[in-house]
Order: structure tokens, then C-alpha cells, then sequence
């Protein structure tokens, strides 16, 4: 423990009208998030008795073990992470919004595991991309990663990914149970627009420029390993296409919500650049066409041949795990 | 593996599926610009909420 403990200045009044005029809002995500918690328990148990259980058949069963299996160890990962946070945030409004966050995602852990086994499925191990995205933020003990990457990515994926699955409609107990993962979410994305501008002010050229390929290093990741499910988000009726579109808007606004007064982009992001949006259109049309859109040959042949390959980069990182 | 050996090891397979994905995608926007036919809309501008 360094020896500037305790630290009395958080006591000074000019310190604490001061941190309060700058992170007022933070603190309110601290209260909004008590205000707004929910029961997982009876939430989960109203849900199954109100729709009598979960019914659907045993392949869309598998899609969704398939892809809930991310979710779920995702929600782990995001439980340590949010604590790393709490304990390595200075400020005591941001302390205070991470401190929030370990409350939501340890209910949304075990929600997801008492769904996933009402479910009654084998639930298959992670896959090696998001095993990598996640462990990688799980050990890096720089903080500005783990809130870039944590907060701003992961987090951005889980809500575009809990409003998919409740706008597929796959299964009414799971419709009704996303917009309470998704709402706690939004929270969780504030605390990162909110305080890392703070953080990134301080990077240098060289520091930036590191953060950037560790973005594209997750996205990457993210990319391949969509491939790797989209049977299984087909097999659902999910549209990764619509998904990725609603994805990139909102690290955009996320982007904006970190913009300077005078309207300059923090240093080190780059999702949700704007530069970006054109290669990201293309990108999404043509490796993740809308469901049920006429998709000519040479489409179809290479879109396979990306299929295969995620299954070997899969293979690949496996083995690292 | 050790902790460092894992990270370089994954690093160096991102690296490539990220220059694979790249070349794809530039093979497959050729086609498109030749062939045409795969529907592309510059739709992400939209807000979020649409």
C-alpha cells in the first residue's frame, strides 16, 4: 500500500467541490445503479413461471448455449475487471460507479447461470477469440486498457448483442430478461465515456498509438469470431449484419459522448471513428450479408472460405488457452 | 506457456487473421466493384437508437 494512504485530500472541501462539479455525473451512475437494481432471483423465477419454463427446440437450444457460453464468461470477466476498477480508480465518483457495476455484473453472472441451466444444455467452452479478448483484459494491469477495452468494446458488444436477441424474439423468457442486462449495460459503457478522457489525456504519441492496435487487435478478435457463430446466430433468425450496424453507431455516439468541449476526439481510440466508416460498411455487407438477402456466387464462395478460416484461427488460439 | 509466450503467440495469430481479413476484404470489394451484385448500404451513419 503506497505510503500517501489514506488519502486525506479527499476530504479537502476545494477538492471536493471541485471533483464534484467534474464527476457529478460518474456519482450519479453510482446512485442510479442502486436505485435501479433489480432481483435476479425473482426476476428470473417470474419469468419462467409466467411463460412456463423455457420451450424451444433442441437446435436453437445449442445456437443459444453456443452463444451465451460468450456471455456468460463474459459477465465473469467483466465482474473481476469492474473490481480491478474499483480498487485502481482514484477518484472517488468513478470508484464509486465501478463499485456499481461489480453489484450488476455479479447478478448478471449468476442470472445467466441459473438461465443456461434452466435451459438444460451442455454449455461448450469458450471459444479461443473472446477466451483471448477476455484474458487479455482480465491480466493487463494498465488501467486504460482495461476501461477501453472493458467498458467501451466488450461492453458496446454486450448491449447491441442483448437488443439482438431481444428483437429476434428467440425465446420469450430470455426477450423479457435482456432489457435488464442491457439497461445496466448502458450504465457500464457511461463510467468508460465519462472517465476515460481523463485518462487518455495523459497518453503520449507512442502510448496512443499502442492503445489503437490493441483496439484493432479486440476487433479483429470480435470480427473472426463472429464468423465462427454465425450458424449458430442463423440458426436463431439473429442478423449479424443489423447487429454490426447498431454496434458501430454506437461506439460513434460513444466516441462523441468523449469528444473535448471544443469538439477534438480523445487520443488512442479508434473504434468509432468516423474516418473508419466506410471500410466498416463494406466490411459488414460483405462478410455478414442480411439475413435473407440474395447473395451472388462469388459472395457465398468467399464468405465460406472465411467460415473455414475462423475455425482454424479458432484452432489456433485454442491452444494458448 | 507462460503468460508473456501466450500474449506473443496470440498477438502474432491476430496479426495474421487481421492481414488475411484485410486481403479478403479487398478481394471481395474488387469482385464487388467488377462483379457487383453483394448489397452494400452506407447505412451506419443512421443514430443508434433507429
Amino acid at each position: 500500500m503506497g505510503a500517501s494512504w489514506p488519502p486525506y485530500h479527499l476530504m479537502r472541501r476545494d477538492y471536493l467541490a471541485e471533483a464534484q462539479a467534474k464527476y457529478q455525473k460518474l456519482e450519479r451512475l453510482y446512485h442510479v445503479g442502486a436505485q435501479k437494481a433489480w432481483d435476479g432471483k425473482k426476476v428470473l423465477a417470474d419469468l419462467l413461471a409466467k411463460h412456463g419454463g423455457i420451450t424451444l427446440a433442441p437446435a436453437k437450444k445449442r445456437a443459444l448455449a453456443e452463444i451465451f457460453s460468450t456471455i456468460l464468461w463474459g459477465e465473469l470477466a467483466a465482474w473481476s475487471i469492474s473490481a480491478d476498477l474499483a480498487l485502481q480508480l482514484e477518484d472517488t465518483e468513478a470508484k464509486m460507479a465501478a463499485t456499481s457495476q461489480v453489484f450488476d455484473e455479479a447478478r448478471h453472472f449468476y442470472v445467466m447461470r441459473d438461465y443456461l441451466l434452466a435451459l438444460g444444455c451442455e454449455i461448450p467452452p469458450l471459444d479461443g477469440y473472446t477466451h483471448t479478448v477476455l484474458t487479455e483484459l482480465l491480466e493487463t494491469e494498465k488501467l486504460v486498457d482495461k476501461l477501453l477495452g472493458m467498458q467501451l468494446i466488450v461492453e458496446s458488444v454486450a448491449v447491441t448483442l442483448f437488443r439482438s436477441v431481444a428483437k429476434a424474439g428467440v425465446e420469450p423468457v430470455l426477450s423479457e430478461l435482456m432489457p435488464y442486462f442491457e439497461r445496466d449495460e448502458a450504465r457500464h459503457v457511461g463510467l468508460g465515456v465519462l472517465y476515460l478522457p481523463k485518462l487518455l489525456a495523459k497518453l503520449g504519441p507512442i502510448e496512443a498509438a499502442r492503445l489503437k492496435v490493441k483496439q484493432l487487435k479486440i476487433v479483429t478478435l470480435i470480427g473472426w469470431g463472429s464468423h465462427l457463430k454465425k450458424r449458430h446466430f442463423e440458426t436463431l433468425g439473429i442478423d449479424n449484419n443489423d447487429g454490426f450496424r447498431r454496434g458501430f453507431r454506437l461506439n460513434r455516439e460513444v466516441l462523441m459522448g468523449m469528444r473535448s468541449p471544443k469538439g477534438e476526439d480523445p487520443p488512442g481510440v479508434l473504434v468509432g471513428d468516423p474516418r473508419l466508416d466506410v471500410i466498416n460498411d463494406w466490411a459488414i455487407d460483405l462478410f455478414f450479408p442480411r439475413l435473407g438477402a440474395t447473395v451472388p456466387k462469388w459472395q457465398r464462395a468467399v464468405i465460406n472460405v472465411v467460415d473455414e478460416l475462423s475455425r482454424v484461427g479458432d484452432r489456433a488460439l485454442r491452444m494458448a488457452a | 506457456m507462460t503468460s508473456l509466450v501466450k500474449r506473443a503467440y496470440t498477438s502474432f495469430v491476430t496479426a495474421g487473421m487481421f492481414v488475411v481479413r484485410m486481403l479478403l476484404l479487398g478481394f471481395m470489394a474488387l469482385l464487388q466493384l467488377t462483379l457487383g451484385g453483394a448489397d452494400i448500404r452506407p447505412a451506419s451513419r443512421e443514430p443508434a437508437a433507429a
